[in-house]
């Protein structure tokens, strides 16, 4: 093993440990030392600050290591962001960092401020704000000239407050004035492009105050942030030079059973699988949420489980908790393989390196064979404590942390999108024909074949509302129909102008002489309101009469959930001839449907194997 | 004590065998103030102790950090 990867190990084991600062202070050196590091992104990074940050650094170098960064690091004397930074020539400059980071303490600069401000004028208040901001301002137009990022630490406010309790209140108290301050600076990092914002308060706010505030350090030599706050900093700064060096994460791989819902749906079923309500299922939804906040971001998401595909889709889409659906992944591997293979396989389908992946199993056997066969994919471990899960997994999202949203990347999320786009053009239409005509559908019907007959059964067997016989036909069955002189099998699948919605409408028709029997006719929910089930009608009807067919006969057979159907075929024009309560018979003349419902919303296209 | 050798050589950057129960900062050119602060932190974070900034000033020597630590109860076999 080359000498950056033994560093490497040593580095992620320290940090995982919460290594002691002299063990990080050892292998900062050893990393600064190596002549090559193969494999590393060398990204050059400079400290500019009113105080002396050195103490940070160490732990910085040794994190952005863990994640394969060479971090060369400059940092300038403190107190010195003025020579450094306006001056072409000064060591910065030659030093040539790709970014940053200033963190200026107001007090430094105006150490009034630090005190009570009480009987200060308002005026005089401003003036030191612009004072404060013209420095900004000078510092973030050389820095950007010259093509380096900027990181701004926002100000963060004194740990107590000369006004007490009337602090809060007071309108020269510390928070408003530094509420004042910090939105000065939200307004000098929008002026300029490239320069961006590192939020000390919520740092802070984590560790403690007293952990950034070492009285000791700060007294004998200007040190901010004691020891034990270089690793939050260190987490806090990393998304910037992840993206910097384009090591941040692209895609989260998730496991299934126990880690987007509690229990195991192949042996639970979906009545005892644990999603929603009270713990441990409160968890578990709090955790979807969370992934899609990510998927929202332009995260991509795929699923590696060990699960029968069609008891794991069903749960997706029969479970009322579900929030993921299974459009939000662009790759699932839901079978019994192995799970690194599944991986690879992933990132071969999205056109990913592994190195962009992050997989979460609640399975340690996994999550070992997943990080010893692909030691570039990040392994996430939902905790044993399951309470623990929104919090760990916080921290693991800065891996998918930047400054920029990736338009490329939300481009992959698209299906979601497409169905936001069609409701916003439903809002817009005038009628809902109008809507309808502007969504440019175009029907395929494909014979049936090998490629489809797996939907074709799910259709079957899964549709509930729209289907009016509800004959759940045994996969078998519905092969032999394949060829069959006496039965004719529709296919349809339903496009439009924002994309595929897949195979959505199944019929399948019996040849009886010169009658025809709707034998099966159902349609997914999700297309419901289209207009679809006219148009095939209308076709069928067409195609029967070529082949010498004189009567179409429909049939509804009631269930529990099906009386979206009741009236379908008197809405298509069939005429009743005969009911009771267990079914309901309908007739038609074949031929073109002059009376049949707008079947020229939607074009025709027979697709031939 | 060869743990507390080893901290104190690796913060100082030198090798081990250059120091001794004897040893002070006028013998070792990188034992700097920097390097004081940086003992300090280090010294802190491996016996969980907390030092003040009298205490600090005073990390000058292998012999004063010795009784420095043994007055926070750390317990160095010599």
């Amino acid at each position: 093993m080359t000498n950056s990867e033994t560093l490497l190990l040593e580095a992620k084991r320290c940090l995982m440990a919460g290594g002691p600062q002299s063990e990080i202070m050892r292998l900062a050196r050893a990393i600064r030392d190596l002549n090559v590091a193969p494999g590393f992104k060398t990204i050059k990074f400079s400290v500019l600050a009113t105080s002396n940050l050195n103490f940070l650094i160490p732990t910085l170098e040794v994190s952005a290591f863990v994640d394969r960064v060479w971090l060369k690091s400059w940092t300038a004397g403190f107190n010195q962001i003025d020579q450094q930074a306006l001056n072409p020539e000064s060591e910065l400059y030659l030093f040539r960092p790709q970014i940053a980071f200033i963190h200026v303490r107001c007090e430094d600069i105006v150490p009034w401020l630090a005190y009570s401000l009480e009987t200060v004028e308002d005026q005089q208040i401003s003036g030191w704000i612009e004072e404060i901001r013209t420095k900004l301002d000078g510092w973030c137009t050389s820095l950007s000239r010259a093509g380096i990022q900027v990181v701004l630490a926002s100000f963060s406010q004194p740990a107590y407050s000369p006004l007490g309790s009337r602090d809060f209140l007071h309108p020269r108290g510390h928070r408003n004035v530094w509420r004042t301050l910090n939105d000065m600076l939200a307004n000098v990092a929008q002026q300029h492009a490239g320069v961006s914002l590192l939020d000390m308060d919520s740092l802070i706010r984590r560790v403690g105050v007293l952990n950034w505030e070492d009285p000791k350090l700060w007294s004998l030599a200007k040190i901010a942030g004691g020891t034990k706050f270089a690793t939050a900093f260190a987490n806090e700064l990393m998304p910037v030079i992840r993206e910097g060096a384009g090591r941040r994460r692209k895609c989260l791989v998730l496991d299934l059973d126990n880690t987007l819902w509690g229990g195991v749906i192949g042996e639970d079923g979906i009545e005892r699988v644990k999603l929603g309500g009270d713990f441990p299922g409160n968890i578990y939804l709090d955790f979807q949420t969370r992934i899609l906040d990510l998927w929202r971001q332009g995260v991509l998401l795929a699923i590696n489980s060990k699960n029968n595909a069609a008891d794991a889709e069903e749960m997706f889409k029969q479970h009322p908790e579900m929030l993921l659906k299974l459009e939000h992944f662009v790759s699932r591997q839901i079978n019994w393989r192995d799970k690194a293979e599944n991986i690879k396989a992933i990132a071969a389908e999205v056109n990913i390196g592994l190195d962009s992946l992050v997989f979460v199993d609640d399975n340690p056997a996994e999550c070992e064979r997943v990080q010893d066969a692909l030691p570039e994919v990040t392994v996430f471990q939902v905790p044993a404590d399951l309470e623990l899960l929104p919090r760990r997994f916080s921290e693991l999202t800065r891996l998918f942390d930047g400054a920029t949203v990736s338009v490329e990347d939300r481009k992959r999320n698209s299906m979601y999108q497409q169905n936001l786009q069609r409701q916003a053009e439903q809002k817009a239409a005038a009628s809902v024909e109008d809507f309808l005509l502007s969504l440019q559908m175009t029907a395929e019907v494909e014979p049936l074949n090998k490629g489809n007959l797996a939907r074709v059964v799910q259709l079957l067997h899964k549709t509930n509302q729209f289907n009016v016989t509800t004959k759940r036909h045994s996969e078998q069955f519905v092969a032999g129909l394949m060829g069959s002189p006496d039965w004719l099998v529709y296919v349809v699948r339903l496009k439009d102008k924002f994309g595929d919605n897949g195979i959505v409408l199944v019929a399948l028709i019996q040849l009886i002489e010169d009658l025809a029997l709707i034998d099966s006719f159902l349609m997914s929910c999700r297309v419901i309101g289209r207009s679809l089930e006219h148009a095939v009608i209308s076709r069928i009807s067409e195609e029967l009469e070529t082949r010498g067919v004189t009567t179409l006969i429909g049939e509804y057979l009631p269930t529990a959930k099906n009386k979206l159907v009741e009236s379908l075929f008197s809405d298509l024009g069939f005429v009743l001839i005969e009911k009771d309560d267990t079914k309901a018979r309908y007739s038609l003349p074949t031929g073109r449907i002059g009376s049949g419902r707008k079947p020229g919303l939607i074009s025709i296209i027979d697709k031939k194997d | 004590m060869n743990q507390l050798i080893a901290v104190l050589a690796s913060v100082i950057d030198i090798s081990d065998s250059s120091l001794s129960f004897e040893t002070t900062r006028d013998d070792v050119e990188s034992w700097d103030s920097l390097a004081i602060i940086n003992l300090a932190i280090a010294l802190e974070s491996e016996y969980g102790v907390s030092l003040s900034a009298v205490e600090v000033e005073r990390l000058v020597s292998v012999k004063n950090i010795v009784n420095i630590l043994s007055r926070h109860g750390v317990k160095l076999a010599i």
